[in-house]
C-alpha cells in the first residue's frame, strides 16, 4: 500500500500498481522505497487526486504501451474508450484539473485522454461557437478576420 | 461592460496561476464524484476530514499556500463567465494549459480546416494554430507525405547557387512578427525559443529549452529579448529546478526542464545531426501543407482555383530519341537532381536518361541489339529488356554520371558498357518486375522466368499461359501475368501453382497488381479489375477509345494512371467507376506512363517524352 497526501492535507492509501500508474509516484517509490511516510503531492488538490485515482483503478491491469502504441493512440481522436469517455464527461474546470494532475503526475494515457477530450469539443465547432464554449473574447478586428480568412482560403473543404 | 469582463479573465487568468502555483484545491463547487473507488475499498481516504473539504477548502488553501499567497489575486469564482445564466465555469483551455499541453490539444486536431478555424477564434489562438509544430505535426500525419532524404541537401544547394530562385516555403519572417505581436502569452514564445535548430530540435525529442525566463520574441526587435514575465507563474509548477519531491529531483537531472509531456511532441522518431539540419529548420510547414494540399487536389482532378474546372498539368516535350519510345522510368531517389531524372527506352536500342533540371539528355547509351521494350529501375540497378532476347542489367549510378567532356550526349555510347550483366532468352523480353525478393522476366517464348538477384541466374522457369506473356507483376510471392491468348493468371512465383485463373475477350496488353485488385487493360479498350482475393469483377472502366497499352500506379495518391492507343491518360480511383482526369496531349499512341510526385511522363510512337507537371507555380523539389 502507498500513502499519498494531496495539497489540502488530505490522505489516501493506495494499492501499489495503482499508484505506480502515475510514473512520478513510481519513480519516487523505486527512489525511496516503500514507507509509512505519505508521499506528498502539493500540486493535487483531494477531490482531483480521487478522480485520478478512479481512473488509475480502472486502468491497473493495463500494458504499459509501447512507444509506437503511445504515438499510434496520439493520431486518433475520436478513440477514446467507452469506460474513459464516461470518465471524462466532467465540466470544464475538472477537466482542467484532471490534465493538469495527469501531467504533473506523469499518466500519459490520462493526459492523452483530457487533451483529445478539449480537441473533440473544439472539432466541428464554427470559431463563434468556440468562443462561446469557453467565454473567449473575438479581439480581432472586422478587417484582420478578413485577412485570416483569406490567409485560410487554401485549406476550405472543395 | 467591455472593461469589466476583460478584468474578470485577467483575474481570473490570474487565479488559475496563483492556484497552481499554490497547488491548492481549485474546485469551487462540489463535484459529483464517483465513490466507487472509495466503496471498492481499494482507496482509503484516511483524512477524517476528507467529508468536510470543500468547505474547509478556503482555509485549506490559504494555508498550503504560505508565503504565496500574494499571488491569490481574486478569488477562483471569478472565472465564472456569465452568472446571470450559468453557473458552468468555461476555461479557455489553449490560453490556461501550459503550452506543451495546449499543442497536445491542437495536435489532436488533423484537418487543416479544423486548425485554421482555431485560428479565427482570437488573437492568442490564431498565434497557437499557426506554429510551426502544428503544421508540421499536420503533414507529417498525412500518410504519404513526407520530404525527400535529401531535402536538406536539396536546400542547402540551392542556397549555395544564385542562379537558382530562393525556396519560397521558408519562415516569413514579417509574419511571424504579426503573430508575435498577436501573442497574448509571451511564455509561448519563451516556451519556443526563435533559435533556429530550436523547432527540429523539439520536434525531434532533443529539447534543449533555454534559460527559462529568457523571452525571445521575433520581430520586435532586440529591447523586447530578455523580458520576464510573471506568466512564468504557471510554468513554474513545472518548474524542476526547485522540485518538490526526491523524484522531482532526479527527474530534473534527467531531463532538465523538459515537462513530461515535451514527449508527446515527440512527432518524428528521426534524428538528424545538428549540422545537417539548419535548413529543414527554417521551414515554414504551413506553407509546405498548403502546397502539398494543392498539388494533391490537381492530382484528383479538384481545381484549387474554385472556376469549375479542373487543374490541367502544363507540359513539356524531351526531344532526341530517333524512332518510338516504348518505355520510361521516373527518377525522384536521393543525388536524382533537384527534380529528378527520367529514363527512356526506344526502337531506336538506345536507353537516355534525361535530367528534368536541365529539361534535356544528359546520357545516351547503346546495349541493346533490338528495341528496347521494358526498362524497371530498382535503386542502383537498371532492368532493360529488349527484342534482341535480353535483359540487361545496368549500374544505373554509372549509367546517369554526367558526361566528363564536351561529348554530345544524345551521341549514343557503345563502348565500356556499365553492364552488370547481360541475361538471354531465346527470343523478346517483353516485361521486367521485382521486389524484395524477386526478379521476373515475361519474355515472348510463353515463358516467366524467376532470376537469382545477385548472381542472376534463373531460378525456375514456368510457362502458364503457352503463349507470349505481355506482362507481368508480383506482389509477395504471387504474381499476375497476361498473355496474348486472352488469359489471365494469378500464381505462386515460389510453385508454380495456379491460384487463379481469368478470362478477358480481347488481348490484355497491360497488367497492375495493387489494392487488392489485378488491374488489366485490353484491346476492349476496357479496363477490368478483379478481387484478387475473390475473384469477383469489381469494375469495367470505360473509358479510353483503343487499345489501353499502359497502366501505373501512384501509392502516395492511391491512383491508377492508364494510357492508351487513342492518346489520352486517365487518372482513376479503385472506388469510382469514373476516371478523375483525362489527359490528351499525344497525336499518336501511348506506350508507356509513369508517375512521379508531381509530374506524369508518358511516351509513344511520337518519340518525344512529354512530362506533365502538376507542380505548376508550387515548388514542389522537397516532396518526396
Amino acid at each position: 500500500m502507498v500513502k499519498l497526501s494531496t495539497s489540502d492535507g488530505e490522505e489516501f492509501t493506495v494499492e501499489r500498481d495503482v499508484a505506480e500508474r502515475s510514473v512520478l509516484i513510481k519513480q519516487m517509490l523505486e527512489d525511496i522505497g516503500e514507507s509509512d511516510q505519505a508521499i506528498p503531492l502539493p500540486n493535487v488538490s483531494s477531490q482531483v487526486l480521487k478522480k485520478v485515482l478512479e481512473y488509475c483503478e480502472h486502468h491497473r491491469a493495463d500494458p504499459t504501451p509501447t512507444v509506437e502504441e503511445a504515438e499510434e493512440s496520439r493520431k486518433r481522436v475520436t478513440d477514446i474508450g467507452e469506460w474513459d469517455q464516461k470518465f471524462i464527461n466532467v465540466d470544464q474546470e475538472m477537466l482542467f484539473e484532471i490534465i493538469l494532475a495527469a501531467n504533473y503526475l506523469d499518466i500519459k494515457p490520462l493526459l492523452d485522454v483530457g487533451c483529445k477530450t478539449v480537441a473533440l469539443m473544439i472539432k466541428g465547432k464554427t470559431p463563434d461557437e468556440i468562443r462561446k464554449l469557453f467565454n473567449i473574447q473575438n479581439d480581432f478586428t472586422p478587417e484582420e478576420e478578413e485577412q485570416i480568412k483569406k490567409e485560410n482560403e487554401w485549406a476550405e473543404d472543395r | 461592460m467591455q472593461s469589466v469582463k476583460m478584468q474578470r479573465a485577467r483575474n481570473a487568468a490570474a487565479a488559475v496561476a496563483a492556484r497552481v502555483w499554490s497547488g491548492s484545491s481549485p474546485l469551487t463547487k462540489s463535484h459529483d464524484l464517483h465513490d466507487d473507488a472509495l466503496r471498492s475499498g481499494v482507496l482509503n481516504v484516511t483524512s477524517h476530514e476528507a467529508a468536510v473539504l470543500p468547505k474547509n477548502h478556503g482555509d485549506a488553501a490559504a494555508e498550503s499556500m504560505g508565503q504565496d499567497s500574494a499571488f491569490l489575486v481574486s478569488s477562483p469564482n471569478t472565472r465564472v463567465a456569465d452568472e446571470s445564466e450559468t453557473s458552468e465555469v468555461m476555461i479557455d483551455f489553449l490560453n490556461e494549459l501550459p503550452p506543451e499541453l495546449a499543442f497536445s490539444v491542437l495536435l489532436h486536431l488533423k484537418s487543416p480546416s479544423e486548425i485554421l478555424n482555431v485560428s479565427l477564434v482570437c488573437k492568442s489562438w490564431y498565434v497557437m494554430a499557426t506554429d510551426n509544430i502544428i503544421w508540421k505535426a499536420a503533414f507529417e500525419a498525412q500518410e504519404s507525405w513526407t520530404l525527400r532524404s535529401d531535402a536538406n541537401e536539396l536546400l542547402e544547394k540551392r542556397a549555395l547557387d544564385p542562379s537558382s530562385k530562393p525556396f519560397p516555403y521558408y519562415m516569413d519572417e514579417t509574419s511571424r512578427g504579426r503573430r508575435a505581436g498577436w501573442a497574448a502569452r509571451p511564455s509561448l514564445q519563451a516556451w519556443r525559443t526563435d533559435d533556429a535548430s530550436s523547432d527540429s530540435d523539439r520536434l525531434l525529442g532533443d529539447h534543449e529549452p533555454a534559460s527559462e525566463y529568457t523571452v525571445f520574441l521575433d520581430g520586435l526587435g532586440d529591447d523586447s529579448a530578455d523580458v520576464t514575465y510573471d506568466y512564468f507563474v504557471r510554468n513554474e509548477r513545472y518548474d524542476t529546478s526547485n522540485p518538490s519531491t526526491p523524484a522531482g529531483v532526479r527527474r530534473a537531472a534527467q531531463r532538465g526542464l523538459a515537462t513530461p509531456s515535451t514527449v508527446a511532441l515527440t512527432s518524428s522518431p528521426v534524428r538528424i545531426p545538428a549540422a545537417r539540419k539548419q535548413h529543414l529548420a527554417r521551414l515554414d510547414w504551413r506553407k509546405l501543407y498548403a502546397a502539398r494540399l494543392v498539388l494533391d487536389q490537381r492530382w484528383q482532378g479538384k481545381s484549387p482555383s474554385n472556376d469549375g474546372k479542373p487543374f490541367l498539368p502544363p507540359y513539356t516535350y524531351l526531344i532526341g530519341h530517333e524512332d518510338a519510345i516504348y518505355c520510361v522510368a521516373n527518377d525522384e531517389a536521393e543525388d536524382s537532381g533537384t527534380n529528378g531524372r527520367i529514363v527512356t527506352g526506344s526502337r531506336d536500342h538506345t536507353i537516355k536518361i534525361w535530367s528534368c533540371d536541365t529539361k534535356s539528355c544528359i546520357r545516351t547509351w547503346r546495349g541493346h541489339s533490338g528495341s528496347v521494350l521494358c526498362i524497371r529501375l530498382e535503386n542502383d540497378r537498371l532492368y532493360t529488356g529488349s527484342s534482341d532476347g535480353l535483359m540487361i542489367v545496368w549500374d544505373y549510378s554509372q549509367l546517369v554520371a554526367p558526361l566528363s567532356d564536351d561529348r554530345d550526349p544524345q551521341i549514343a555510347e557503345t563502348k565500356d558498357l556499365p553492364i552488370v550483366s547481360r541475361v538471354s532468352h531465346p527470343w523478346s523480353v517483353l516485361d521486367i518486375d521485382f521486389n524484395e525478393k524477386h526478379l521476373i522476366t515475361c519474355c515472348r517464348d510463353g515463358c516467366v522466368r524467376v532470376w537469382n538477384k545477385k548472381d542472376f541466374s534463373c531460378i525456375l522457369c514456368y510457362s502458364p499461359h503457352c503463349s507470349p506473356v505481355n506482362s507481368g507483376r508480383l506482389c509477395g510471392d504471387r504474381i499476375v501475368t497476361i498473355a496474348g491468348n486472352n488469359s489471365v493468371h494469378l500464381w505462386d512465383v515460389t510453385t508454380g501453382d495456379t491460384i487463379r485463373a481469368f478470362q478477358t475477350e480481347h488481348g490484355p496488353a497491360c497488367v497492375l497488381f495493387v489494392e487488392g485488385l489485378i488491374i488489366v487493360g485490353t484491346k476492349d479498350p476496357l479496363m477490368y479489375a478483379w478481387d484478387v482475393e475473390t475473384g469477383e469483377l469489381q469494375h469495367s472502366w470505360q473509358g479510353h477509345e483503343e487499345l489501353v497499352r499502359a497502366l501505373a500506379y501512384d501509392s502516395r495518391r492511391k491512383l491508377i494512371a492508364s494510357a492508351g492507343y487513342d492518346g489520352r491518360v486517365k487518372l482513376w480511383r479503385s472506388d469510382s467507376e469514373q476516371p478523375v482526369l483525362t489527359l490528351q496531349r499525344h497525336q499518336d499512341q501511348v506506350l508507356d506512363v509513369a508517375l512521379g510526385v508531381s509530374r506524369i511522363i508518358t511516351v509513344g510512337k511520337e518519340r518525344s517524352v512529354c512530362v506533365r507537371n502538376f507542380g505548376h507555380g508550387l515548388d514542389t523539389t522537397l516532396f518526396a
